[in-house]
């Protein structure tokens, strides 16, 4: 058991986990502009991530072009390929293991640390070593709440009138009007009808969508919201998603259509990660330049 | 003379410079500040019409990325060179410029069009402290290179493994930064501070190769030269990135 423990706080796993993590990664990258699995990786988005772990919001198909010419062959290819959904969910499990294993990692491996820390001199450095790797901790447990606990509800794509969006079984969001964005403020470059959207050229007019929160069949609240114009109410976030980020993969403009998304979201994370991440950053600043003046001295 | 023209002049400009401190190893810390100077001037002039032209900052296309880190590094490059020796390193940073300069050949030299996340202060320090960051990580990876390549140097009165050190360090720093403003745009645009995709999975991978490049000095099994390897690796996923980058 002593030597299970000493093996899983070790530096050694630390670097394999760390390896692991970024081959890990980068597959997912590969994944998210593949144009079979892309679609079912932006899912993810659309609801909290340990649902996702066990099923995502809507089923995505395979994908193949009708202009192909070899249409059979490439049937046949796509045929052996695992189903989008599947993959994802698979991809997703191992990034949890992953984060798993890498918080216990940090948990033993720093405990012998505070540990030897107390017993040993007080030493400034490692003070600040030992900070970092706590915080990074604290940074680590930011994902965790966030993936758990809070609200994500997202519509389809692209938002339309009278489109519903019901969550945490009371409340319900209904779109009433969407109109186009002409105000100066408009960050996506307002005054104009046409803006270009995105770095592959496709045009469109930035939209203020209109809607109304329910809670219980009751109306609560009635707000207007942008891109990069977002409405709170009661720690409810309400954002138009950019259009961009759909705009990835070219299979988006299979069937559904292209236009921005409405969301709901309250991520009790956010407080954990916007006073812990800047801390952590703050301590390694602190430890470079301790470092360099150490280093300058000698 | 247009954004192009510039380009060239200034890629021609470092490679006929790395050739010369290749082929002639005995070349002066002052020969390097002067030398510098032109294809810097044609660097900076190929940036400054981007700018101009597209109404932003060149951070969005690969080949603006490139042209604005071939710049940057060269910048930084030129100005230790007054403070520190920089003859063993300086054939690699340039070789390095010109990598870069090179793999934008392939991909589309036209300018991103005016977008609204050029507008966005989130938007653009987390762009251009990322552009930052990649420049301390591309001087860490050519001071890794030159120990690979020449083994143990202690011109500059540091040795090149501590000098890489140092640079991926702030380069971390820096980097982290820039992922902490990413996530705040995204709270503003997207309602979340994290989004599954392409760009974070990426900044994922960068995060952690450089935390295993940083942990494994302290790991016996590892030797010097692994960890130069490793580190010298950097450079070409930071190509790797702004390619997961280019729409």
């Amino acid at each position: 058991m002593r030597k299970l423990i000493r093996l899983l706080g070790s530096l050694e796993l630390t670097l394999i986990l760390m390896v692991l993590v970024s081959i890990w990664f980068a597959l997912g990258a590969v994944l998210a502009v593949s144009s079979q699995y892309g679609n079912s990786v932006r899912l993810l988005n659309d609801q909290l991530v340990w649902k996702s772990l066990f099923e995502l919001p809507h089923q995505g198909g395979k994908i193949w072009s009708s202009s192909f010419n070899w249409i059979q062959i490439y049937r046949e290819m796509l045929a052996w390929l695992p189903s989008p959904d599947s993959t994802v969910r698979h991809w997703l499990w191992g990034a949890l293991v992953l984060a798993f294993l890498l918080g216990v990692n940090l948990i033993l491996g720093t405990w012998a640390w505070v540990v030897d820390f107390f017993r040993r001199r007080l030493d400034f450095r490692r003070f600040l070593l030992l900070t970092m790797h706590v915080l990074f901790g604290v940074v680590l447990v930011g994902h965790l709440v966030s993936a758990v606990v809070g609200v994500k509800a997202v519509g389809e794509v692209p938002v339309r009138v009278t489109e519903r969006i019901e969550f945490l079984n009371r409340y319900a969001l209904e779109v009433e009007k969407i109109e186009s964005d002409r105000t100066g403020d408009n960050p996506e470059g307002g005054g104009s009808a046409k803006v270009w959207l995105t770095p592959d050229h496709y045009v469109r007019q930035p939209l203020l969508v209109s809607y109304t929160l329910y809670d219980d069949g009751r109306p609560v609240h009635s707000g207007r919201v942008g891109t990069f114009q977002s409405d709170e109410f009661e720690g409810l976030h309400i954002s138009l998603l950019p259009f961009s980020f759909r705009s990835q993969v070219s299979s988006d403009f299979v069937g559904r259509g292209v236009g921005p998304q409405i969301a709901v979201s309250k991520n009790p994370g956010i407080p954990i990660m916007l006073i812990f991440q800047p801390l952590w950053i703050l301590v390694l600043l602190i430890y470079v330049l301790t470092t360099l003046r150490s280093q300058t001295e000698n | 003379m247009s954004y192009l023209t510039c380009f060239y002049v200034s890629f021609g400009l470092y490679g006929v410079l790395f050739l010369l401190s290749l082929f002639r190893r005995r070349l002066s810390a002052r020969f390097y500040r002067i030398a510098l100077i032109l294809p810097l001037l044609f660097n900076g002039l190929a940036f400054v019409i981007m700018l101009v032209q597209s109404g932003h900052l060149p951070s969005h296309f690969l080949f603006e990325r490139m042209v604005q880190l071939g710049l940057w590094v060269g910048i930084l490059l030129w100005f230790i060179s007054f403070r520190t020796d920089v003859r063993s390193v300086a054939p690699y940073v340039l070789a390095m410029i010109s990598a870069l300069f090179a793999v934008s050949l392939f991909f589309p030299k036209e300018l991103s069009p005016l977008i609204y996340r050029y507008s966005l202060l989130m938007a653009k320090l987390f762009f251009e402290l990322e552009a930052l960051s990649f420049v301390f990580f591309i001087f860490s990876s050519a001071y890794y290179l030159a120990h690979l390549v020449e083994g143990r140097s202690v011109v500059a009165g540091r040795g090149d493994l501590q000098n890489a050190r140092w640079y991926l360090l702030v380069g971390f720093t820096i980097f982290l930064a820039s992922q902490f403003f990413g996530s705040i745009w995204s709270l503003q645009g997207w309602g979340d501070y994290w989004m599954w995709g392409k760009m974070s999975a990426v900044g994922v991978v960068v995060w952690f190769y450089v935390m295993f490049v940083i942990h494994t000095r302290y790991v016996p099994a590892c030797s010097r030269t692994f960890e130069a390897g490793v580190g010298f690796l950097l450079f070409l996923l930071i190509i790797a990135y702004r390619m997961a980058w280019q729409p």
